[in-house]
């Protein structure tokens, strides 16, 4: 268990001020990512060292300013966090602090930083009263101290369709170790700076629930990412699935993609679950005798031949690794698959390619 | 070439896409602008294209039996305000509708020699879905338009002016004004956001929006700053959608708004050199160049040069590029101004067009006019800007009260609290329910010193520094029970009309810091410098809200 680790998770869905729509996916993201925070192939976090701050609902009536959750809030939080983390002196020089933030923000992006910042709007924003949480702040501040080895921030906030102030820097104060810092790292994923209220909807595959689409792709992906030798996913490997499995996870109107910042140098590691994604090849046509399914890898070597015609004795798995489990059905192979591109031939019919994870993972042959 | 590898030559219909090639374990292995040649080993592959947020792809096998693989990719369908064919919000209905208003025959005649272009419609066809009921409601979407002197003077009610079909989606005018700089304003209940327009001579600029739905469930929609497109055509220069010039342009600024250099593609390089035309593309291009660390020097002088030389030398946007240029070679483009910059900073009549401008103009009016920059009148907008992607915007209410610059006794300011007497005061320090105890036993411990908060006057001139602006900001925070001055404010004008949009920021910062120690002593000369890179602003726009401020609290 990384019994050191911690994790703040914020989750906005209720505001003062009429202008800020209620929001239906952060209590469902909050569940998710806490989920995922406390599985043992996950995030494997204490459930002790998981705190929560998220709007109650019904809301409790309060005038406007003093609706929760607040600024305050959260640095009281942040705050007594830095306290007890740089009482550690050296040894706080591990373990991983995770910050994520759901709800109406908004982000800004540096073009010749190449960096992006963002702010998730706190219950008692108004149009004149411009509280919000900088995350980045709390991040680069955590970063800086360090109060850990590795912060994770994931801000699943660009969800609102107004323009906003500027951001404002938190006031958590940490004189920071340049020294130490230099082997802390900090991964920042951020959902796209664009406005619109199409970045949570509801999540099919996950029983029709509405979603952050930043969370739903992110805890997704580290389902489904393929491994390494360590059975770990590296930050790389998560960034490059998230990004060019964007569109196709979102589906139609896919908003931007997210923004992922890595650490310059060196890899956060992430817990694997490697369940692959689902494909069923469906044969239209009886398949002659003899007849193969033949699936390759990107580099073109063979995955699988499978007969078509359920002769199971004809199978022949490759050593890979990509095809993860495959069953039969009536006219159908459902086969489980890591991320990537693939291609496919049957005997009697054309070629093809795959790409997973995809839109509608049922290839027709 | 090792044996085992083939060679892929990949290019997009539009020059200006950023092109990549992924491989099986989603890694870019490859990417470029088109056209673009590679070397790879055999093997599936991703290809894409991609111009902003839009992105066309093909899965292509590679087979190790064939040399080379030839693909050009279509150009991904980006969105636009302008409605351009090939742009996924391109539609019929409105493609020919901006002619009315680029013809020689504008709506209205103000001046002569320039001209103002406003465009804005609905490209999410909400038009044709509305009920009976909510046809006031969508038709309001239109309307809070207008054309000010940068003193928020109107010239133009665009409700009046303007040419509204709401039937199919849009509104829009054509103004001859004369060369200058104005505002272009969206007023909603309180109030404004603005854009600068800069008019030059034989130009005509122009501003396409895009309107933005609010909710799911309401025809209520707002205009997309963030997605405007900015467009400078010589004057009576027609619209047509099937213009590859918009089309090229549109392209670079989605780059733009990703720090994507694209403009060193062949054809792009043409379109900024020999066939310079289009003094926007040059204003990106050139922000691009400059922030490119592998830049070509050349080039970007040669941007610079041809954009002034259609926009003019004391265009804001290029009088901030060439500063740039200036830091980067320390000499100026050929053929640039070579007076002082103070004396061109002062000439510039309005804001730069483009964020990356401001952030120049900044660090120029803090280089070389120290104390000066609040009072240019192109940093003039400094307190109230919002973030806008690429542009500048800035957010007003109105009517805003004038702040009255009371004559202040000048006394210095005490030390931050980093120090021993700070740590003093941090530690005397108060809560909203202590105020006037801790004040007092704050203005006990300076006592001897001459100096007590509660009598402290912030003054302006007196910050120089992030230290002096951080101390200003303790003092503050000590002075007043800012949780209470904040209710008294709302309750006198729940607008809060009189304040910047810093010093509203600042209220909830002081609204902390007024009742929390630790949060006090946050406030440091750290705090204070990620205050100003956050919002852009020279240390004199803080200074002057911190007075302000005082002032202001002084008064409740």
């Amino acid at each position: 268990m990384a019994a050191g680790d911690f994790a703040i998770l914020v989750g906005i869905s209720i505001y003062a001020d009429a202008q800020y729509s209620k929001l239906d996916g952060p209590p469902n993201d909050i569940a998710l990512i806490k989920q995922w925070l406390l599985e043992k192939a996950g995030g494997d976090v204490p459930e002790k060292n998981i705190i929560v701050i998220e709007s109650t609902n019904p809301p409790t009536i309060v005038p406007p300013y003093g609706m929760s959750p607040r600024k305050e809030e959260f640095e009281a939080i942040f705050n007594k966090l830095v306290a007890d983390r740089m009482a550690l002196r050296e040894a706080r020089l591990n373990g991983r602090l995770y910050l994520y933030f759901s709800g109406h923000g908004f982000c800004n992006r540096d073009i010749e930083r190449g960096d992006s910042e963002a702010a998730l709007h706190t219950a008692n924003a108004t149009k004149y009263i411009n509280e919000h949480m900088f995350g980045t702040f709390y991040a680069r501040t955590a970063k800086g101290g360090p109060l850990f080895k590795e912060t994770v921030l994931i801000m699943d906030c660009c969800r609102s369709s107004e323009i906003n102030r500027k951001l404002l820097p938190g006031t958590s104060t940490v004189t920071p170790d340049e020294t130490l810092s230099a082997h802390a790292q900090l991964m920042a994923i951020y959902a796209a700076p664009k406005g619109g209220l199409a970045q949570e909807r509801k999540i099919k595959e996950r029983e029709d629930k509405v979603y952050g689409l930043l969370t739903h792709a992110l805890i997704k992906a580290l389902d489904e990412a393929r491994p390494n030798g360590n059975n770990q996913i590296t930050g790389s490997a998560l960034k490059d699935l998230m990004l060019q499995s964007w569109e196709t996870v979102c589906g139609p109107d896919a908003p931007a993609r997210p923004e992922i910042f890595l650490p310059p140098s060196g890899e956060l590691l992430f817990g694997a679950r490697n369940t692959g994604t689902p494909v069923t090849i469906q044969f239209n046509n009886p398949q002659p005798v003899g007849a193969m399914f033949t699936l390759r890898n990107s580099k073109l070597e063979k995955v699988a031949d499978l007969s078509a015609t359920g002769n199971a004795g004809d199978d022949l798995v490759g050593k890979d690794g990509s095809l993860l489990s495959y069953a039969r059905q009536a006219n159908q192979l459902v086969l489980r698959l890591q991320p990537g591109l693939y291609e496919y031939s049957a005997t009697s019919g054309p070629r093809g390619t795959i790409k997973i994870p995809g839109e509608a993972q049922i290839v027709t042959v | 070439m090792s044996q085992s590898e083939v060679t892929l030559k990949l290019s997009c219909q539009n020059n200006a896409a950023q092109l990549a090639v992924v491989d099986g374990d989603y890694k870019v292995v490859a990417s470029g602008v088109s056209p673009f040649e590679t070397k790879l080993a055999p093997g599936i592959y991703s290809l894409r294209a991609r111009v902003g947020d839009a992105i066309k792809e093909r899965v292509e096998v590679l087979r190790a039996d064939e040399p080379v693989y030839q693909f050009q990719l279509d150009s991904p369908q980006f969105q636009s305000a302008i409605p351009i064919l090939g742009t996924s919000t391109h539609h019929e209905y409105q493609d020919q509708t901006p002619k009315q208003f680029t013809s020689n025959r504008p709506q209205v005649v103000l001046g002569q020699q320039s001209s103002f272009v406003l465009y804005v419609r609905d490209v999410s066809r909400t038009n044709f879905n509305i009920t009976p009921g909510q046809r006031s409601v969508y038709d309001a979407n239109f309307d809070g338009f207008g054309l000010l002197r940068t003193d928020g003077t109107e010239l133009v009610d665009f409700d009046i002016a303007a040419h509204k079909d709401v039937d199919n989606g849009y509104v829009g005018a054509q103004i001859q004004i004369d060369p200058g700089a104005y505002v272009l304003a969206w007023r909603h209940r309180q109030e404004r956001w603005c854009m600068p327009i800069n008019a030059v001579a034989g130009f005509s600029a122009q501003i396409y929006l895009r309107l933005q739905p609010t909710s799911t469930d309401s025809p209520a929609m707002r205009p997309d700053f963030r997605s405007a497109s900015y467009v400078f055509d010589a004057k009576n220069t027609g619209f047509d959608p099937m213009r590859s010039d918009l089309n090229a342009l549109e392209s670079v600024r989605l780059a733009f708004e990703r720090g994507r250099n694209v403009v060193e593609a062949p054809v792009m390089r043409q379109m900024l050199s020999d066939k310079f035309d289009n003094p926007m593309l040059g204003l990106y291009a050139a922000h691009l160049l400059l922030a490119d660390e592998r830049r070509d020097l050349a080039l970007l002088e040669e941007v610079i040069r041809n954009t002034a030389g259609l926009l003019g030398k004391t265009f804001p946007d290029v009088v901030a590029l060439a500063w740039g240029y200036e830091k980067r070679t320390q000499r100026r483009p050929q053929g640039f101004d070579d007076r002082p910059w103070p004396e061109l900073l002062q000439e510039l009549q309005g804001p730069p067009l483009l964020m990356r401008s401001w952030d120049l103009l900044v660090a120029c009016a803090q280089e070389v006019a120290p104390g000066e920059a609040s009072r240019l009148p192109a940093l003039s907008v400094a307190a109230d800007l919002v973030a806008a992607g690429i542009y500048l915007v800035w957010q007003t209410r109105f009517p805003r009260k004038p702040t009255e610059i009371a004559a202040t006794t000048r006394i210095p300011l005490p030390r931050p609290v980093s120090n021993d007497l700070g740590l003093v005061l941090a530690q005397t320090s108060i809560t909203s329910r202590s105020f006037d105890f801790a004040a007092k036993t704050v203005d006990r411990v300076l006592g001897p010193l001459g100096i007590g908060v509660k009598s402290l006057k912030i003054t302006a001139s007196e910050i120089r520094k992030t230290e002096e602006a951080a101390a200003a900001l303790q003092s503050l925070a000590r002075k007043y029970d800012w949780s209470e001055r904040l209710d008294r404010f709302i309750a006198a004008d729940a607008n809060l009309s009189q304040f910047t949009g810093l010093q509203r920021d600042l209220m909830t910062v002081l609204r902390q810091a007024s009742a929390d120690r630790q949060i006090l002593r946050g406030l440091d000369d750290r705090f204070v410098t990620a205050l100003i890179a956050s919002n852009r602003i020279p240390i004199e726009t803080l200074a002057q809200a911190l007075e302000g401020l005082d002032q202001a609290a002084v008064a409740a």
